[in-house]
């Protein structure tokens, strides 16, 4: 019966066999190497010979008197980028989706995908130049008769200006999913809801953000394996020494301890750690998505 | 079913993981040679001309180099490799990568057992002593005394590569005189009827009118006294006393004390305080970079910065265009609490070649890659930098086409890098001494000129170069745990200067900073700084 | 047709308002770059940012283009782009539509898909696989270690699934095979999506930076971003605590590209990828799979 099932499933078998190599040597064979967050790596001992320390690196990592701010830091960030970066992907999509002129349309849409090709240099350059106490911005506000804001210097500037950075460089660009998936609507929908007298916002709330569940969902419970997760480059370039507080993150700290060269054993276990927390989140995420009736990640 | 699958997996894994670093072992043991060979290029020209005898020479050697350069990388089949390969009779790889990814890719090889015949490395960090302690380098003490050049290196040096008695690496040659140091518009200074700066309180009204009072004479208010950067780059350090990272003042036990915490750093942090005040640097100096300093400075925008000798030339052909009156002048050091009246001298080396610890079964190879460095090594006077020198012809590639001889200085287009043998081992030539480098007699701007002579002047002063007693030691506890203390340090500092905190927590600053470890690193310090009989020293 | 009401015509004016300043928002930056890459050095230190050139001129460019080197590059990133696009594709929508549809053990390969999504083994065993699998120093090295990522199956593989299963119960009855509905069904109807995926894909390999410097020991296989961070190196990231004075007075000695060939190399670097939109842009329309139930 089962042999039967799996035969009949042959040529679909067929198609996952080449992924599943691929998983399986490149992906899962190296996962050797995760033994090394137990141990103190020597590169003439090799992983298997190398001695046993069982959770020392892990507990290093809450060594820092800081570590109770740079968790909060690193979660402040991410809470920041759920809320806020993550909708405006959705919204501008929906925008664009309103558009008729597929000309405008067009235009719109290669124009705000441009900035996922600006480096993070360039970035905070533009930001630094447009913010700074002499900035734009600024003379702008002393213009109009506020007050100066000191945004670069500001702890409390600081996690929103990452958050508004990343939007400004990335919303275009995660509008393409979101496009993709929009363009399997069904026209017909729309056509047989105007007939039934539904107005703009009603094809929104009922016709096209309905379809976009599914994926939305996805992108969510995906989202929450990387929660920890903050990047190093963009942050780096825009902390100082007033805002170091509030701006390091998990990811930074481990950075700039500099211990990625030389100690690899922590930087492994630090990974591990985040894979872990991940997992617990993507697993809870996932079930929680099946509860309301999606379909889940697996 | 998914239990079986995921042991089955870890099993497969492990044994993999097994035969792969197993197989590393036997690849790169028996000759390493061996494992380099693969694509060897057109060399094979070369070996035609070897002559054949018993000469240990004669033997075409396999070597291989990894390193991450600052420079441009060459072509690896360059012209200029190919003069290497019939010099040396060698088939030479050169496996260069960026200074920035250097780093990374060598923890990689070293991990992965993949070490080549012989790498260059940034310095005697604790990734460097780690793999030294763990039988990664060949030790090289029985073989420095038959290359004439590393003679030349003097103790301090060998000292510091020094692990357990072993001597795992060949520092390279740097100044220990011309650091960067603070550097003064002596034009501004003439033209507002200003003395040259001795005090900090001296200084403050400098900077006060080189902001105010129009020095550039273009009726704007577009000019700064100085700039600063992020982290606190240019400290404004009048004198070796004064800098952070010196360590030239005691405590009451008799301590030698990291500079950043003395009390000549506290007048310096309060000066820059009244100096941030004042509006003589730029309001937004904690988030500027050191790039935007050099640009506002070498475009004519400020009065006093801090570099090296003889600086940049591309930086001094700006400052040129944008006043050809400018006058540069290295600011003389003040007189410190600690009763000094010195510049802060460098280490004398910076970066240093390490040899695979599995040649020591193949002395023919060591020799030959021993004596490629001590060839690129030698050094060439200034004189004699020129086409009639045969080994500097040799070197960069032939005259015409490695490089070109201007007025009798010689010129290195970007666009023959891989002609000249020098791009694939770029070792400083060891000097006798700083000054037989000449290094003023290099600049051809002649603001450029005008600086590096006076700056030069001043560096030989006898006691001007203050010598760091930390550069005989090696300490675990400086080199890691001192680090992040002092990034610490300089935030706190940071908040100080622009009014976020006020001076009265100074000495609160350096109570958490001796509770949390600095006391630890302090005690480590002295206590090899005594082992070693290492004292401050005024050269 | 139907009338506009009033509040349908400020719905779309207000949309169309907000798309046209997020877009001069976004283009600003660009323009910004264009300025400095087209400007002499000299203005550029004189006058700071410019709303246009005081003198165009091509210096910045020229001195990109006159690398050997960077014009080799383009080559390697080429043939890396196009060729690892076409692999990352293949294997990942083939992989996708398997798990896509109900075959026994789907739930175990998924979830071996979503762990990798989190665990990794990190730099050097994945060196070590990629060494003793013979890829160092081929450019393989740079196409076939990623050719699956964990995040594009997952979501190929829901679009996948949101195609109809009636179509694919009519395919069987008509006595289609497996094969047919993959390739005649599936694939023509999710256009949109693979579209989307071949852009991610493809930018993926076109910046290739790290991954060619550490399996590829041979330079002149170098991709595209490495040779141009070489003529710029932009930034200095990897500033970690401490650098010592040697090294920071070494560094400054190098690093004084001008900021005018900075972003002349960023643009050089990044037009020819963004040329790429346009053409797949048009399979995103909407629609496509209409036509086909229907048919």
């Amino acid at each position: 019966m089962y042999i039967a099932k799996v035969w009949k499933y042959r040529f679909l078998y067929l198609l996952l066999l080449p992924g599943l190599i691929y998983f399986i040597v490149y992906k899962y064979l190296p996962m050797f190497g995760l033994v090394i967050a137990f141990k103190d790596y020597s590169a003439f001992q090799g992983f298997m010979d190398s001695p046993w320390v069982g959770l020392r690196h892990f507990r290093t990592i809450f060594d820092s008197p800081d570590m109770v701010r740079i968790f909060f830091n690193t979660l402040y960030l991410n809470a920041l980028q759920l809320l806020f970066a993550f909708p405006a992907g959705i919204v501008m999509a929906l925008m664009l989706n309103e558009v008729k002129n597929t000309v405008f349309k067009r235009t719109v849409q290669s124009i705000v995908y441009l900035p996922h090709f600006v480096s993070w240099i360039v970035v905070v350059s533009i930001a630094l130049t447009v913010l700074g106490s002499e900035g734009i911005l600024n003379s702008l506000l002393e213009a109009l008769g506020f007050q100066p804001i000191n945004f670069l210097t500001s702890p409390n500037w600081f996690m929103p200006l990452i958050t508004l950075e990343g939007m400004w460089k990335e919303t275009g660009w995660g509008t393409i999913i979101f496009l993709a998936a929009l363009s399997g609507i069904n026209p017909n929908l729309y056509e047989a809801a105007v007939i039934d007298g539904g107005n703009r916002w009603q094809l929104i709330r009922f016709i096209t953000l309905p379809s976009l569940r599914g994926t939305i969902a996805i992108l969510l419970i995906l989202q929450m394996g990387h929660v920890l997760d903050t990047g190093i480059e963009q942050i780096l370039l825009m902390v100082n020494s007033l805002t170091k507080g509030v701006g390091t993150t998990l990811d930074l700290y481990v950075f700039q301890k500099g211990i990625e060269g030389a100690d690899y054993s922590f930087a492994t276990a630090f990974g591990l750690f985040k894979s872990l927390i991940g997992l617990v989140l993507i697993l809870g995420a996932n079930r929680l998505a099946k509860k309301v009736g999606e379909e889940g990640v697996f | 079913m998914k239990k079986k699958n995921a042991s089955l997996l870890l099993m497969l894994s492990l044994s993999l993981g097994v035969t792969a670093c197993s197989a590393n072992k036997e690849e790169t043991q028996p000759t390493s040679s061996s494992a380099s060979t693969g694509t060897a290029p057109a060399a094979s020209s070369a070996s035609a001309t070897a002559s054949p005898s018993a000469d240990p020479a004669a033997k075409k050697l396999d070597i291989s180099l990894f390193e991450g350069v600052w420079s441009a990388i060459p072509d690896p089949n360059g012209a200029g490799i190919q003069a290497i390969n019939e010099k040396f009779n060698v088939n030479f790889k050169a496996n260069l990568v960026p200074f920035d990814q250097g780093g990374q890719k060598m923890a990689v090889l070293m991990a992965s057992g993949d070490m080549p015949d012989f790498v260059g490395l940034g310095g005697a960090d604790p990734s460097y002593l780690k793999w030294a302690k763990q039988g990664a380098f060949l030790p090289l003490n029985d073989y420095i005394d038959k290359y004439p050049v590393l003679q030349l290196i003097p103790k301090t040096a060998w000292d510091s590569v020094t692990v357990d008695g072993n001597i795992y690496a060949i520092p390279r040659f740097f100044t220990t005189k011309y650091r960067n140091v603070p550097i003064i518009r002596k034009d501004w200074l003439d033209k507002l009827n200003l003395q040259m700066p001795t005090t900090y309180e001296e200084l403050l009204n400098v900077a006060k009118a080189f902001t105010f009072n129009d020095p550039d004479g273009n009726g704007k208010d577009d000019t700064y006294g100085f700039v600063m950067a992020n982290g606190l780059d240019n400290e404004m350090a009048m004198g070796s006393g004064f800098y952070s990272d010196t360590w030239s003042m005691k405590n009451d036990k008799g301590q030698y004390l990291p500079g950043i915490i003395t009390d000549a750093s506290k007048q310096r942090i309060q000066f820059l305080r009244d100096a941030f005040k004042a509006g003589v640097v730029p309001k937004d100096w904690p988030v500027l970079t050191y790039k935007d300093n050099r640009t506002t400075f070498y475009s004519g925008k400020a009065g006093i910065y801090y570099d090296g000798t003889p600086g940049n030339k591309g930086l001094f052909d700006q400052l040129l265009k944008a006043d050809p009156n400018a006058v540069v002048e290295t600011i003389p050091p003040f007189k410190a609490p600690d009763g000094s009246q010195a510049l802060p001298g460098l280490s004398g080396w910076y970066q240093m070649y390490s040899l695979n610890g599995k040649l020591k079964n193949d002395p023919d190879k060591v020799d030959r890659i021993l004596s490629m460095i001590n060839y690129f090594a030698t050094f060439i006077p200034p004189e004699q930098q020129n086409e009639n020198n045969p080994d500097f012809d040799w070197k960069n590639g032939g005259v015409g086409k490695g490089y070109t001889m201007e007025n009798g200085v010689a010129d290195y287009p970007e666009a023959s890098l891989s002609l000249r043998p020098k791009s694939y081992l770029e070792i400083a030539e060891w000097a006798p001494s700083d000054e037989a480098l000449q290094v003023e007699k290099k600049a051809i701007n002649p603001i450029q000129k005008a600086y590096a002579e006076k700056s030069v002047k001043l560096w030989s002063t006898p006691g001007m170069t203050y010598i760091n007693p930390v550069f005989s030691i090696h300490s675990d506890l400086y080199d890691t745990k001192f680090w992040e203390l002092n990034t610490k340090l300089i935030d706190e500092q940071t908040k100080m200067i622009v009014g976020n905190t006020s001076m009265d927590n100074w000495d609160k600053m350096v109570q958490d900073f001796l509770k949390n470890g600095g006391q630890d690193v302090i005690d480590e310090v002295n206590q090899k700084m005594q082992e070693a009989g290492a004292e401050p020293v005024y050269k | 047709m139907y009338r506009k009401s009033l509040s349908e015509k400020t719905f779309d004016g207000s949309i169309i308002l907000l798309l046209v300043l997020t877009s001069l928002l976004m283009l600003f930056p660009f323009y910004y770059m264009i300025v400095i890459s087209f400007s002499s050095y000299d203005d550029y230190m004189r006058h700071g940012v410019m709303l246009w050139p005081k003198q165009w001129v091509l210096d910045a460019y020229r001195s990109i283009f006159e690398s050997r080197a960077f014009v080799r590059s383009i080559g390697s990133t080429v043939f890396v782009t196009v060729a690892g696009t076409l692999v990352d594709l293949i294997m990942t929508s083939s992989m996708a539509y398997a798990l896509s549809r109900d075959i026994p053990g789907r739930k175990f390969f998924n979830m071996m898909v979503v762990f990798t999504f989190l665990f990794g083994g990190g730099m050097i065993p994945t060196y070590l696989i990629i060494k003793s699998t013979g890829l160092i120093d081929t450019y393989w090295a740079l196409i076939v270690p990623g050719c699956i990522s964990a995040f594009n199956l997952i979501i190929i593989r829901q679009f996948f699934r949101g195609i109809p299963n009636e179509l694919n119960d009519a395919a069987l009855i008509d006595g289609a095979s497996e094969v047919k509905i993959f390739v005649l069904i599936v694939l023509p109807l999710s256009k949109p999506v693979l579209a989307a995926f071949s852009l991610f894909y493809a930018v993926g390999h076109w910046n290739t930076f790290f991954d060619a410097i550490l399996y590829l020991n041979d330079s002149t296989k170098w991709t595209l971003q490495v040779v141009l961070r070489q003529l710029v190196i932009l930034g200095n990231v990897s500033d970690t605590l401490h650098q010592s004075p040697e090294a920071r007075m070494t560094q400054l000695e190098h690093q004084t590209p001008p900021e005018t060939i900075g972003m002349a190399a960023v643009l050089v670097a990044t037009i020819p990828i963004l040329l790429l939109y346009p053409f797949l842009q048009k399979h995103f329309a909407k629609g496509v799979m209409l036509g086909s139930i229907k048919g």
